[in-house]
């Protein structure tokens, strides 16, 4: 399984406008076997209290051991800026870069108990917005600017009829730009 | 831009996985999403329908072949992807990835 994955990464073809997205195994037994191997990048998505913390920063430490150009914590499920602050300390703590901030949010939940996707269960909703904003940034492969990969008329063009929320405001990307590894941070008490 | 998605059970990477995924797609990149996880659940998060859910084609290892660098695909991942893949909303792409537990009794 692992020879598999490490196999199909490799393979995975690299283009500008690709983006190939592995969801690994929740151990993180997996990453010594080298399945992330040949990714670009690994995101360790953590939550805000200690255990996650300390799990995000071992499969950051495995990650790194394997030579990936980046390694970064996803901060999930923020309630409010306490957390924040409590994941932004640990990422200065361990030198870790924190690639996004996604709010807690109920719709997500929601969207598992309707076995749907939250694109599709709560287009708007400002995890899905926050997730977005995200994966614009580290598909440019940068952790700054926010380029928009395609022309608005490609995204019309997927006919479906969810709009999607615009990505963060510049500002967001200016305070990014500079190559500082902590992320802005957001306010969570916003909408 | 190849992307490893990590984290504990339940700290929500499927979700970020499968929502990336979605909006990437929308924004006109080409996407290939892989379930490497042993509860594969990245279909739902994709909006693949929980009746097709039985319809999803696993990558097995007979898709291997050994070389002297260690295995590698026996095909293109073009090729496999034509066979073992899944169409998701927004034209993402779904490989998922077989597990041991598969085979199981389970």
């Amino acid at each position: 399984m692992h020879a598999t994955v490490r196999s199909v990464i490799e393979a995975a073809a690299n283009q500008d406008n690709e983006v190939c997205i592995l969801d690994t195994e929740a151990s993180p037994e997996h990453l010594s076997r080298g399945t992330a191997q040949y990714a670009d990048a690994m995101l360790c998505i953590v939550e805000p209290y200690y255990k996650s913390l300390e799990t995000g920063r071992r499969m950051a430490v495995l990650g790194r051991d394997l030579g990936l150009e980046r390694v970064a914590l996803v901060a999930n499920k923020v309630r409010d800026e306490r957390e924040l602050e409590a994941v932004r300390k640990f990422a200065e703590t361990h030198d870790l870069e924190i690639a996004g901030i996604i709010p807690f949010d109920e719709q997500m939940p929601g969207a598992e108990r309707a076995e749907a996707s939250p694109v599709d269960f709560a287009p708007g909703t400002k995890a899905v917005a926050a997730i977005g904003e995200m994966a614009r940034r580290v598909a440019a492969g940068n952790g700054g600017s926010i380029p928009s990969p395609a022309p608005p008329e490609t995204a019309d063009a997927a006919g479906n009829g969810g709009s999607i929320p615009s990505p963060a405001p510049p500002e967001t990307a200016d305070a990014a730009g500079n190559g500082d590894s902590i992320a802005k941070p957001l306010s969570l008490e916003e909408t | 831009m190849k992307l490893a998605v990590a984290g504990k059970g339940g700290s929500g990477k499927t979700s970020i996985s499968g929502t990336m995924a979605r909006l990437l797609a929308r924004d006109g990149y080409k996407v290939l999403a892989i379930d490497g996880d042993s509860n594969p659940n990245l279909a739902l998060t994709l909006g693949v329908p929980p009746e097709r859910m039985n319809d999803l084609p696993v990558l097995t290892r007979d898709l291997l072949e050994r070389s002297d660098d260690g295995p590698k695909l026996a095909k293109s991942l073009e090729e496999i992807c034509e066979t073992h893949s899944l169409r998701a909303p927004d034209g993402v792409t779904l490989l998922v990835m077989a597990h041991p537990q598969h085979a199981g009794t389970g």
